[in-house]
């Protein structure tokens, strides 16, 4: 298989680099926005777990020119963008949330795509993508403005409805929703909750964050939203390359990849 | 069950509790309104009050109250004081029987919760309102669970008890096996929880994700679940878990937290140890952090960290392993693993290692590579221990390993002290083994070497260059025209000079092929020599190795070619051996010539062995060559066109091609059921295991020529080999431990995730990403009995008809093989054209000599199949790619066809697709779609990515959400569905006017792709398999 086989299977990831995006990421936030229509009113954005900075970039161009305000923050170095303050840090660390919570009073609207290096054990997948949730969510905690937005990657597996049922008792509305660009074969979705109104008595709090529920005996669904037009492009497809098409190298390689002196090594 | 009670009704029944052994409110049901906090109080009170008497009926409040303890539960029902407490003892008794029949006997907190839903529909069947019919109760047999027969899936803890003895842990299940008789005991550890870790002490403690057990002699005496993910824990009077969130918790046996220590680096860890209570964390910042000190160097997250006697042994996203001096802070970093390394442990003077590059690497404590294992298939290796020398590891594929680590330096000859040299007067030139090693030198001295060198006699005549060949026990020596067996001699009469003999044992009859430029001549040797044939040479062909088995001749050429005779030995005229004697040739018979030959089966590299192996009426010919390639073919009567250079009245059909390696393969050795490759890779000689798959032994020798090797058991316990060096005959004996168990403790499953399977005339075929079509039998457990591999690309689809499986999968793979159900063998006999779209086969259906495709291109592909696939029609109405396709016979041929836009087609089919109907029935993917006639009506289940389970019945659509995620696999069957999903629920429903929901089990298979259900027995597939039987 050659290089442009990518490029056939997966129409995203070669629309990306055609339009200039450093990931095909990009299209999934386009499309839940789409539907639901995330930032009108919208003027302080948490980008959390950023990198390479794809959704930064929609949310750069958007709001370009409009007084607003873009933190953004990923464990990975993130290359400079425009109108975009960025921020290396661990999201699950202490230290990191204390470093956005700085920079803003109140947040509208806080998004986070994070996802750690998939090991395979499906079980430790799910469970370290649920505390980056988690994590994203305590941030979220602290800067989110009472009817805000929270958007999350979550791993449809099975303990989804868990992370479902906690984050109901602090929103008013909960959906699944998964955009046409996320693959069909992929398990990753994404959890939009709108209107936070976290109970009277809540405080945020560091000391004892919001750690997952014990597994409940309510199998809690919520409403599941398939985001992006239908006639969008079918992320599962396999497209044809035209005539004369040129294999374009992505925009943003990782900058720091872990295993970068283990391919140093190789190489010689 | 209470029978008698049949035709009484109640009235009043007021409530119904079920409470833990401490008190905690698991289940209530109220059928008169009351305000929470009566309802608190009233529950307090009730369990405070029958916690102290022992009769079980009390008066309370009003209140008749029965009551009974069921193992770690109290169940109450509550009447109104004109009841009358018999009848309500009898709905306390079936509201028991029936939920205790629900949860297969296992009447306890765990299961109750784990099933609650189903507990209450059964509450809910038997009282309503507060009215009761006991009869209803006895009715709830319908509510059984499904029963879980089998599992296998990634192996993702180890733990020996001792050396007979090897702990498992394989997703929530407990396995004890005795490594030695493969006895095994299973056992069900948690409910939801994939055991992760094994300690084991007098006491077994296991944990996975947040709960914990603790077992003796293998029963759970204790078992709870904390708040926290538990990434290590350290087991005494007290345990002390190291949880995700790096905090130290101090717990007694019940669970109960005694103290909790935060440590200040509050960060996600992926790994950690806790050690006389202190934690080395492994933080997601790529450092080890103990008490105030942290070890920084890794370049990715750490994945395992190990404490032992002032190191720190730690592996690492940045593939490396790293061996910490904890006073110095002095660092040994290990390279040598191409994926992330999971795990390491120290043992005696070695580390042990554990990768997704699905190897088992053993290394020294400088950082020095020892051996390299590699047995798991392809990706990750993911648990391991050692105890005595025995190292175990558990495979991504469900395979568990047995390795010798005491064989380490017997297996790897590296050293020129593990080798002898013989020392003769002068020049050696040939060899060979007998039970000895026969010898012949530069003067025609011979000798024979056994513990010490014996000469055994000398012949002027194989002065020069002479050549040993050995047959079994016969010593066959040659040089020019001249012959030598058994102390006679013959010479052959023409001048051309022989290049080559290979001999064969039958019977008492040695039969010698001697293979000339222009000619072979085939002899028999008994009492007498006959000339009983001759061969004639396919034009430039070489021959390089040849096999006979008594009717078909095999011969190797220099060049990668492959020539068959077919040839019986006649009677001829009969010669009286001589001492010394001249062989006419003049008599010679009619050559014969060949009957196959195929160029290139090795490229142009020359076929060094061949096995060849009778099976019925054909044979399986194995061949291996210095492109490094391991061939099987099998060679049949047919008169079928071939594109092979000559073929009569045969053909050769390929099996399977692997690269062994990069270097020669050089030889075959079959003993048992085992086949052993031998060859050189750079200047190291190797015998790999082919059955096992892995390198066994390897000399490192620099002797590619001349070399001869003898196996003498299926384990390699016992080995000879020798070879040429520097003028000298060097002599490597093997001669190990023969207690060392088999290597294959379990067998695998598939090496990655499954993406279809089928039941198919009692076993279960399944394919996937690792694109091996795999067979199981299931009878009482899932027992892998074939495996093909063909595809190059994953297998995502099969369906079967008639002794003909059909498979397809990404790079449009599209294959029909014939499957033989009794002689267990699955051969290839048809490939479809390819599209240049690189389009993935997402399903396939076939029905007659129909076969539809579901492509990833947007196409349906309908095609003719008549011993191969004609391409009939094709049609991208989807504009999406197409996921699902059922053919379905009802009047006539229907398609039905589903896509990602959520849309499902229905089709006519004659020669092409004629568009019926569509349903909009999903928001998007349909990922899961059945078709049955059911009461004379196509009724289509399918199950979505929105999660929604949908049923159409004529132009009704029914559609319910019962699944927290995608649903992946659907079966439907007259009155009744089951569907399964990603949220790893099986869900069965009634079919009644729509869709109802009858029960819901969680399969410990995670990442499920499909299902198929036949008589009792379902099966489910993704990151591994497991059997129910409902
Ligand atoms: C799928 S990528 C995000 C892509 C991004 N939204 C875009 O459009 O380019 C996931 C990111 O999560 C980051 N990440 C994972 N764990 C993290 C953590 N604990 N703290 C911060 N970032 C984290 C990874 O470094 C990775 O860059």
């Amino acid at each position: 298989m050659g290089k442009s086989s990518k490029d056939k299977r997966d129409i995203y990831y070669r629309l990306a680099k055609e339009q200039g995006y450093r990931a095909r990421s990009a299209y999934k936030l386009l499309q839940i926005n789409q539907e639901f229509d995330l930032f009108t009113g919208v003027k302080n954005i948490v980008d959390l777990c950023a990198a390479p900075g794809s959704w930064s970039q929609v949310l750069s161009k958007e709001f370009k020119d409009k007084d607003c305000k873009i933190v953004a923050v990923d464990l990975q170095e993130m290359a400079p963008l425009e109108g975009v303050i960025c921020i290396q840090g661990d999201i699950t660390k202490e230290s990191t949330a204390n470093e956005i919570i700085k920079h803003f009073d109140k947040a509208d609207l806080v998004i986070c795509d994070g996802a750690p290096d998939v090991t395979g054990l499906h079980d430790m997948d799910e469970y370290i993508q649920a505390q980056l949730l988690l994590a994203a969510f305590n941030i979220t905690s602290h800067v989110l403005k009472r009817g805000g937005t929270f958007l999350a990657k979550i791993f449809r597996g099975k303990d989804m409805s868990l992370l479902v049922a906690q984050m109901n008792t602090f929103f008013k509305e909960v959906y699944i929703c998964k955009p046409r660009s996320s693959r069909d074969s992929s398990i990753e979705s994404f959890i939009l909750c709108r209107d936070y109104s976290p109970p009277e008595d809540y405080r945020p709090t560091f000391i004892d964050p919001l750690l997952d529920y014990k597994y409940t005996t309510e199998y809690v669904l919520a409403p599941f939203v398939a985001c992006g037009d239908i006639n969008d492009y079918d992320a599962d497809q396999t497209y044809p390359t035209e005539e004369g098409y040129k294999f374009i190298e992505p925009i943003q390689p990782p900058i720091n990849p872990p295993y970068k002196s283990f391919l140093d090594k190789r190489r010689n | 069950m209470v029978k008698t009670w049949c035709n009484l009704t109640l009235k009043s029944i007021k409530s119904v509790f079920i409470f833990d052994s401490e008190g905690k409110k698991l289940l209530s049901k109220y059928y008169y309104p009351i305000e929470p906090k009566d309802a608190q109080k009233l529950e307090k009170n009730l369990f405070d009050k029958t916690r102290r008497t022992n009769s079980d009926i009390i008066l309370f409040d009003n209140l008749v109250v029965v009551y009974k303890p069921v193992v770690d539960l109290f169940i109450y029902v509550v009447g109104g004081l004109d009841e009358n407490e018999i009848m309500l003892v009898g709905v306390l008794n079936c509201f028991i029987d029936a939920c205790s029949n629900l949860l297969k006997n296992q009447m306890e907190k765990r299961s109750l919760m784990d099933n609650l839903d189903t507990v209450l529909l059964v509450l809910d069947e038997t009282i309503d309102d507060g009215t009761t019919n006991i009869y209803q109760i006895l009715s709830v047999k319908k509510f059984q669970l499904m029963k879980k027969i089998d599992y296998k899936s990634q192996i993702t803890a180890l733990k020996f008890i001792n050396k007979d003895e090897l702990l498992v842990g394989s997703g929530p299940f407990l396995l004890k096996i005795n490594i030695h008789t493969h006895e095994t005991k299973q056992l069900k550890i948690f409910e939801m929880a994939r055991i992760l870790k094994i300690k084991h002490s007098k006491y077994t403690v296991v944990s996975g994700q947040k709960s914990l057990a603790i077992l003796l002699d293998f029963n759970i005496i204790h078992s709870f679940e904390i708040d926290d993910w538990i990434i290590d824990f350290e087991f005494g009077n007290e345990i002390a878990i190291l949880t995700a969130h790096n905090n130290l918790q101090i717990r007694d046996w019940n669970g109960n937290l005694i103290s909790e220590k935060k440590n200040d680096s509050r960060c996600m860890l992926y790994s950690g140890c806790v050690y006389n209570n202190s934690c080395f964390s492994g933080t997601i910042f790529n450092q080890i952090i103990w008490n105030e000190k942290a070890f920084i160097g890794h370049e990715g997250v750490l994945f395992s960290v190990e404490y032992k006697d002032g190191y720190i042994l730690s592996t690492s996203d940045d593939r490396t392993v790293r061996l910490w001096n904890v006073e110095t802070g002095d660092c040994v970093v290990f390279h040598g693993h191409l994926g992330r390394v999971w795990k390491a442990i120290f043992y005696n003077e070695y580390v042990v290692s554990i990768s997704e590059d699905a190897s088992c690497r053993v290394w020294n404590r400088k950082g020095d590579l020892l051996t390299v294992w590699e047995g798991h298939g392809s990706r990750n290796v993911w648990s391991v221990d050692v105890i005595d020398g025995i190292v175990a590891t558990g495979g991504g594929d469900g395979g568990i390993r047995l390795w010798n680590l005491e064989e380490l330096k017997q297996n790897r000859i590296d050293d020129d002290s593990q080798v002898e040299t013989i020392e003769l007067p002068n020049v050696p030139k040939s060899f060979g083994f007998t039970k000895n090693l026969e010898i012949v030198d530069e003067l025609g001295n011979f000798y024979s070497y056994k513990d010490g060198l014996k000469k055994t006699f000398t012949d002027s005549e194989f002065k020069g260059h002479s050549h040993i060949v050995t047959v079994n026990e016969n010593t066959i020596a040659f040089n020019n025209g001249l012959i030598l067996f058994q102390n006679r001699k013959f010479k052959l009469q023409t001048e051309t000079k022989i290049l080559q003999i290979f001999g064969f044992e039958f019977g008492n009859d040695l039969i010698i092929f001697v293979s000339k430029e222009k000619e072979i001549l085939c002899f028999r040797i008994n009492e007498y020599i006959e000339l009983v044939g001759v061969l004639s040479p396919a034009v430039h062909f070489q021959v390089f190795e040849m096999k006979y088995d008594g009717k078909i001749v095999v011969c190797g050429s220099k060049k990668g070619a492959l020539c068959c005779y077919e040839f019986e030995i006649q009677a001829t005229r009969k010669l009286e051996i001589q001492e010394y004697m001249q062989i006419q040739e003049f008599e010679k018979p009619a050559p014969i010539e060949p009957c196959l030959i195929a160029r290139h089966i090795h490229g142009s590299d020359a076929v060094t062995n061949i096995l060849l192996e009778r099976i019925g009426e054909k044979y399986q010919i194995s061949t291996v060559g210095r492109d490094g390639l391991f061939n099987s073919f099998l060679f049949y009567k047919s008169d079928a066109k071939t594109n092979l250079e000559l073929a009569v009245g045969y053909t050769l059909e390929t099996i399977h091609k692997t690269r062994i390696t990069k270097g020669w393969l050089e030889q075959i050795v079959k003993v048992g059921s085992t086949i052993f490759l031998a060859g050189f890779f750079n200047a190291r000689f190797f015998i790999f295991n082919q059955s096992k798959n892995c390198e066994m032994f390897s000399v490192n020798c620099n002797a590619k020529r001349i070399w001869k090797l003898k196996i003498h058991d299926e384990l390699l316990n016992h080995l000879e080999f020798a070879y040429f060096k520097h003028k000298h005959i060097n002599y490597v004996q093997k001669l190990s431990d023969t207690n060392f168990p088999d290597m294959n403790l379990v067998e695998p499953y598939h090496s990655l995730e499954t993406r279809a399977c089928k039941f198919v005339d009692g076993l279960i075929v399944s394919g996937g990403e690792d694109s091996i079509l795999t067979f199981h039998s299931y009878k009482n457990s899932l027992k892998r009995v074939l495996w093909c591999k063909k595809h190059e690309a994953s297998i995502r689809c099969l369906d079967y008809q008639n002794g003909l499986l059909f498979t397809g999968g990404s790079q449009q793979e599209l294959y029909c093989w014939k499957l033989d159900i009794q002689n267990l063998t699955c051969i290839q006999i048809a490939q479809a054209l390819k599209s240049d779209t690189e389009a993935r086969i997402m399903d396939l259906t076939v029905h007659g000599d129909c076969v539809v495709t579901a492509n990833s291109d947007a196409f349906i592909r309908l095609y003719k199949f008549n011993r191969g696939f004609d391409l009939l029609f094709e049609t991208d109405y989807h504009h999406k790619c197409v996921q699902k396709t059922r053919l379905v016979q009802h009047g006539g041929l229907y398609l039905y066809s589903a896509a990602t836009d959520g849309k499902i087609v229905k089709w006519r089919v004659t020669d092409k697709l004629e568009f019926v109907t569509e349903y909009k029935v999903h928001q998007s993917g349909v990922k899961a779609m059945d078709v049955k006639v059911i009461d004379n009506e196509i009724c289509v289940a399918s199950g979505g990515d929105d999660n929604l389970v949908s049923l159409i019945i004529g132009e009704t659509i029914y559609s319910g959400n019962y699944h927290g995620s995608s649903v992946t696999g659907i079966h439907l069957e007259k009155g009744r569905m089951i569907s399964v999903g990603i949220d790893q629920r099986l869900v069965e429903y009634k079919i009644n006017n729509g869709i109802e929901f009858v029960s819901r089990t969680f399969v410990d298979v995670a990442d499920i792709s499909d299902m198929d259900v036949s008589g009792n027995n379902i099966v489910v597939v993704g990151h591994g398999i497991q059997l129910f039987e409902q």
